[in-house]
């Protein structure tokens, strides 16, 4: 009776917990047209306090940099990262979220006053709160939301059209910024033509790289992997040499998880070495795109990879551990091989040196079957975009912002000592500070030839800004601050930046060709269709099903919704060429 | 002697089931509490069960230096003192009417469906949230109390406890001249101690456990009930959606130990309340249903 009663609350709260939340979701896509109303009363309030520029004046006077003469006020939102609770705020004594360095910036050089109409914690909080807000009709002057989020506002004419004051305003070095990796950064935000928002500039990422235990390849006395055979050799030593000494048969080679694809301990980088690029919109050379999941060369790597699990080299039960669970087995000493990008020596792989300091992994890059170079596959991945508010009487004011922040992070003027990771605060990065953070794809790559120039005229005395920055914690590791192992793995002689440097130079990125926002059928489907590909990828590997099954979830794929977004995607394609 | 032996099979059987629940209740937390009073590298390769490996009291001294927990563990405590004290007035003022006869009280059964609709019907998120706003509770305390003000469920329960109290009582309290507050206030509440606190414990732990209203209503993060807080400290972002400045974040907040420390430390006071109410849970309860 006791155990009884209070369940059935239980699940009645949960119940109601599940329709309210699947509620907003519903709510979500149709409200805006609801909200109109509200919507346009609130710029009135607003207009009052800022310059009386009328909209259509763009072309006036357009100084990337122009003060407002009266200071415009300009409401936003932002979500707060641990990082920012934890270390930014208490090493920054005096600065808070509302009043900091970057707000000030804003303040004095552009006149802009910004205030926050609510903060929240970052990831899905934010989503949630976003999407009440939006569905509650007070929107405040600047949003950043989810490409679904804008594609909705864009249709419902909530947002500004941002294609002429990025013209006029955008300063140089932002443009560059946003053109480093191909005009699809920009055209992302395009509904109808328009360019409606602003997203990162880094949507890319800097590579995917190929991390392997060292220290394990010295004592197995195995050559560095040149090609794809020879990771699959070594996988194999990993698994039945007992690299570990412990004289049980305990590693595995490679680490993967039941999501097959990730940032780290994902297997894109293993697909490349095929030429297969699963989980990204590919043009197949005759100029129409495809999901890469649904290509022959897949199947291909498939197969290896399901020798491997025939052979134990992946761990059994990875069709159900997660990230956070293979990072317990890479922590442990278990895993000699990961596929990821430059930050995995920051999570997880630095756990594993935590635990047994003579793990030494270092980064290579991507190698293939054939002697071709495999080209890293670099996923489009905007989460988040920038809007302006309809209505609201300074669009351009965006722009602005994003121009100061450059400028003063990277440009001639800036001060990056100050406003990005400031020696003075523990270089903490208090560029979170500001609300729009917009940032280079290759900045990283960059300071790394810094390092390395400096470290070959042994001239670190001349390094500046984020190279030096990053100098230094590469010097704490080798003072013996152990907590800053992953830098010189990134950054050091050795690091896997040697090799980003290769990618950059010789343009081995294989970008998504698909950049917009989700289409109809994609925002339907794409789950079911996820979840299909998984499955089966997952069942192939692990031997429940032949490998022919490929074939079948190609035609399953294709009617279940894939034909459709095929079609979708291509007239994006077209219209944005 | 037959029917001795299978008397024994029941309880043998029946001891087993038991434990086998209590355990699949208390090794979690035990589990949870080993991981926070181990040293995080080692609790990072996923070894530690239930025995702390590496003692190590890191954890706990970070989280005492943590803000942001103890804000919100005072906003939480606030929100149980005032919620709880709502919940349980409010009930009990509802109860007593409705516990009354139909010719002693004429529009009870409409009065009654009134309440019990809203137990099966809600507005939804969205025209809750737009009240709440227009109410100007955003970013207070009322905003997490006042829309689960009448907890209809402890109505329900109260009522039927009512009931159940001889009517000689109260006819005797009423020729003695007492009123209908008299009544409530000096027969009814204090015969019904044990109903009460169940639904005051019902009324805690749900306020205790609620996080997603902090997180709808509350616009700074400084006015988060513990659990809200909690949710954005535990819930792990997806692998497959990482970006390169949360990973990086990642290698901070992934910190087992630390998350475990907080997840004990959130549970703590509920817990502490617990048997102190829970004598008075069972009777309660079973009062409460028998005659429902």
């Amino acid at each position: 009776m006791k155990k009884n009663q209070p369940s059935s609350k239980a699940i009645l709260l949960m119940l109601s917990l599940m329709l309210t939340t699947g509620f907003i979701s519903g709510c979500s896509s149709n409200s805006p047209e609801k909200q109109s109303n509200t919507g346009a009363q609130s710029p009135a309030n607003n207009s009052s306090t800022g310059n009386n520029e009328p909209k259509e004046s763009v072309s006036g006077d357009a100084d990337p940099f122009g003060k407002y003469e009266t200071p415009l006020t300009i409401r936003f939102t932002r979500d707060v990262d641990n990082d920012t609770q934890d270390n930014i705020i208490p090493k920054t004594p005096g600065e808070t979220i509302e009043s900091n360095r970057w707000l000030k910036a804003f303040s004095e050089k552009l006149g802009i006053n910004v205030t926050y109409d609510w903060t929240v914690s970052t990831g899905d909080a934010y989503t949630q709160k976003m999407n009440v807000t939006l569905t509650s009709g007070d929107l405040p002057d600047m949003l950043r939301v989810t490409p679904a989020q804008m594609k909705q506002l864009a249709e419902a004419d909530l947002i500004e059209d941002l294609t002429p004051y990025w013209e006029q305003y955008a300063s140089e070095d932002l443009k560059k910024l946003y053109a480093e990796q191909g005009p699809a950064v920009l055209n992302s935000a395009a509904v109808n033509g328009k360019i409606v928002g602003l997203g990162k500039a880094d949507v890319y990422g800097d590579g995917v790289y190929l991390w392997i235990r060292k220290d394990w390849l010295d004592k197995l006395q195995l050559p560095e992997p040149t090609s794809l055979q020879d990771v699959l050799k070594i996988s194999e030593a990993f698994t039945t040499q007992d690299p570990d000494g412990n004289k049980v048969n305990d590693t595995y080679g490679l680490a993967l998880t039941k999501d097959l694809y990730g940032g780290a301990m994902g297997l894109e980088g293993f697909f490349a070495g095929y030429h297969a690029y699963p989980n990204m919109w590919i043009d197949d050379g005759s100029g129409k795109l495809v999901w890469g999941s649904t290509l022959p060369e897949v199947k291909e790597s498939l197969k290896a990879l399901s020798d491997m699990y025939k052979a134990g080299q992946l761990d059994k039960e990875f069709g159900v551990k997660d990230g956070g669970k293979v990072a317990e087995s890479i922590a442990a000493g278990k895993i000699g091989i990961d596929f990821g990008a430059q930050w995995n020596p920051m999570y997880p792989l630095i756990s594993n040196y935590q635990n047994d300091p003579n793990a030494n992994w270092v980064g290579y890059a991507l190698v293939s079957v054939d002697g071709k170079p495999a080209l890293s596959p670099q996923r489009f991945q905007a989460d988040s975009y920038w809007v302006v508010r309809k209505g609201f009487s300074n669009p351009e004011a965006l722009i602005k912002m994003f121009n100061l922040h450059v400028e003063l992070n990277w440009g001639k003027t800036g001060d990056f000592d100050y406003y990005y990771m400031p020696a003075a605060n523990d270089s903490v990065g208090v560029w979170k500070y500001s609300p729009v953070q917009p940032a280079s794809a290759f900045k990283n790559i960059r300071a790394f030839q810094e390092i390395e120039k400096a470290r070959k005229d042994n001239s670190f005395d001349s390094l500046t800004g984020e190279a030096l920055a990053i100098y230094r914690n590469i010097k704490a590791f080798e003072d013996g601050d152990v907590s800053q192992w992953g830098w010189p793995k990134i950054y050091g002689a050795e690091g896997v930046y040697r090799h980003g440097v290769n990618y950059m130079d010789n343009e081995r990125f294989k970008y998504e060709a698909f950049a917009g926002p989700p289409t109809e059928t994609m925002a339907e489907r794409k789950s079911t269709l996820e979840a299909l590909e998984k499955e089966t990828f997952v069942k192939i590997i692990m031997g429940a099903v032949p490998l022919d099954d490929f074939d079948k979830f190609v035609d399953n794929w294709y009617k279940v919704g894939g034909t459709d977004i095929t079609k979708e995607v291509n007239e994006w394609y077209a219209s944005n060429k | 002697m037959r029917i001795k032996k299978k008397l024994d099979w029941f309880l043998v059987i029946n001891n087993i089931f038991l434990l086998l629940v209590a355990a699949a209740c208390v090794l979690p937390m035990i589990h949870i509490l080993a991981i926070s009073l181990s040293s995080s590298a080692i609790a990072s390769t996923g070894t530690v069960t239930f025995w702390p490996k590496e003692f190590s009291l890191t954890s706990y001294e970070f989280v005492a230096q943590r803000k942001a927990f103890w804000d919100s563990m005072l906003v939480s405590l606030q929100r149980i003192a005032l919620g709880g004290a709502i919940n349980v007035v409010l009930a009990t003022t509802i109860a007593y009417p409705l516990s009354k006869e139909k010719k002693d009280f004429s529009f009870r059964a409409f009065y009654a469906w009134t309440f019990f609709i809203t137990m099966i019907f809600g507005a939804g998120l969205i025209p809750t949230y737009m009240l709440v706003k227009e109410l100007g509770l955003i970013d207070t305390v009322w905003a997490l109390i006042l829309p689960g003000a009448v907890p209809v469920f402890s109505v329900i329960v109260l009522l039927n406890f009512f009931r159940l109290t001889p009517k000689e009582l109260s006819e005797s309290a009423f020729i003695d001249g007492a009123g209908h507050w008299r009544t409530l206030w000096s027969i009814y509440v204090p015969v019904s101690m044990p109903a009460i606190a169940t639904i005051l414990l019902f009324s805690l732990v749900g306020h205790w456990n609620s996080w997603f209203d902090g997180l709808i209503y509350m616009n700074n993060q400084s006015n988060y009930p513990l659990q809200s807080y909690m949710q954005t400290v535990v819930v792990q972002k997806s692998f497959t959606t990482l970006t390169p400045e949360e990973a990086k974040v990642m290698a901070k907040i992934s910190d087992k130990t630390l998350k475990s420390a907080q997840i004990f430390l959130g549970a703590l006071p509920i817990i502490c309340a617990y048997p102190f109410l829970q004598k008075y849970f069972v009777k309660g309860m079973v009062l409460g249903s028998v005659k429902g």
